[in-house]
């Protein structure tokens, strides 16, 4: 008989760790192109070298996605990003924490970098 | 100060802003605002006693934003420009000879003279005020009564 759902039985309340989520949540990287593929990776870095526009995949709500920028550039996010917080600062390195709360439609963002 | 045209308005900035959102998406860390459809405001020189700034408009030749000058319709007639210009002018004397009138109040008061300095400014103030009205009422275009300078005792 087919499970249609986990019970205590097969996966004990709190038993979820670290190593057992995904990549998606649990793995950096380096952005070699100009996609941000939700699916992937929890945080994204890359250092810009030219003008750069990011786009966005595979966003769900409720996803949130950091993403480490540096390079004294103009970045363009996607339109569905509304920034709530912070600016970029292309002389050092910026945390831009992706909040998806509807989907592809809208993300919110807040951009941060080290205290100095 | 700096401006774009964007969904049908021209809004301006006194910088390029740090976050700027259009159809093509969330700008962070504008460098190159022209890329963008940002552009220096140009605000042209005119005479603001016969001239006024219209709103706001692209200047595609220069490649600015900037206002046009549109020279003043004038409501008032001549003569009744002149009449307000002359009651504007001796109400900054009146306010000058406000400032000594206690000389005055004292000498009834008390018999103490007013200063041979106080008297000759007061004097002076007659003369330079009745000059000035001869000037204004002289003068025979509204244009003229407008940039007519009023003296400052600042």
């Amino acid at each position: 008989m087919a499970l249609t759902k986990v019970t205590s039985a097969v996966l004990n309340d709190d038993a979820v760790s670290y190593d057992k989520l995904g990549a998606e949540f649990t793995t950096a990287a380096a952005l070699s192109a100009s996609d941000v593929d939700f699916s992937t990776a929890q945080v994204f870095t890359k250092t810009l070298t030219a003008n750069d526009t990011l786009t966005f995949s595979n966003v769900s709500t409720g996803m949130v996605k950091d993403l480490v920028i540096t390079g004294d550039f103009t970045l363009t996010l996607p339109a569905s990003v509304k920034v709530m917080s912070g600016t970029y600062d292309g002389t050092v390195s910026n945390l831009i924490q992706i909040v998806a709360t509807n989907g592809a439609t809208e993300q919110w963002a807040s951009i941060s970098q080290q205290a100095v | 100060m700096i401006a774009i045209q964007h969904e049908g308005t021209i809004k301006k900035f006194t910088a390029l802003p740090k976050v700027w959102t259009d159809e093509n998406g969330t700008h962070l860390n504008i460098t190159d605002g022209a890329s963008f459809g940002f552009y220096p405001v140009v605000t042209p020189t005119y005479n603001n006693a016969t001239q006024s700034l219209g709103d706001i408009a692209w200047d595609a030749d220069a490649s600015v934003f900037t206002y046009p000058v549109i020279d003043k319709v004038w409501t008032q007639t001549l003569e009744e420009m002149k009449v307000a210009k002359v009651a504007a002018l001796k109400s900054l004397y009146h306010a000058e000879y406000e400032k000594t009138d206690w000389y005055y109040i004292r000498l009834t008061a008390t018999g103490e003279a007013v200063p041979q300095g106080v008297i000759d400014a007061r004097a002076n103030f007659k003369t330079d005020c009745d000059a000035r009205e001869a000037e204004i009422n002289a003068l025979t275009t509204q244009t003229e009564v407008a940039e007519y300078q009023l003296p400052s005792f600042i």
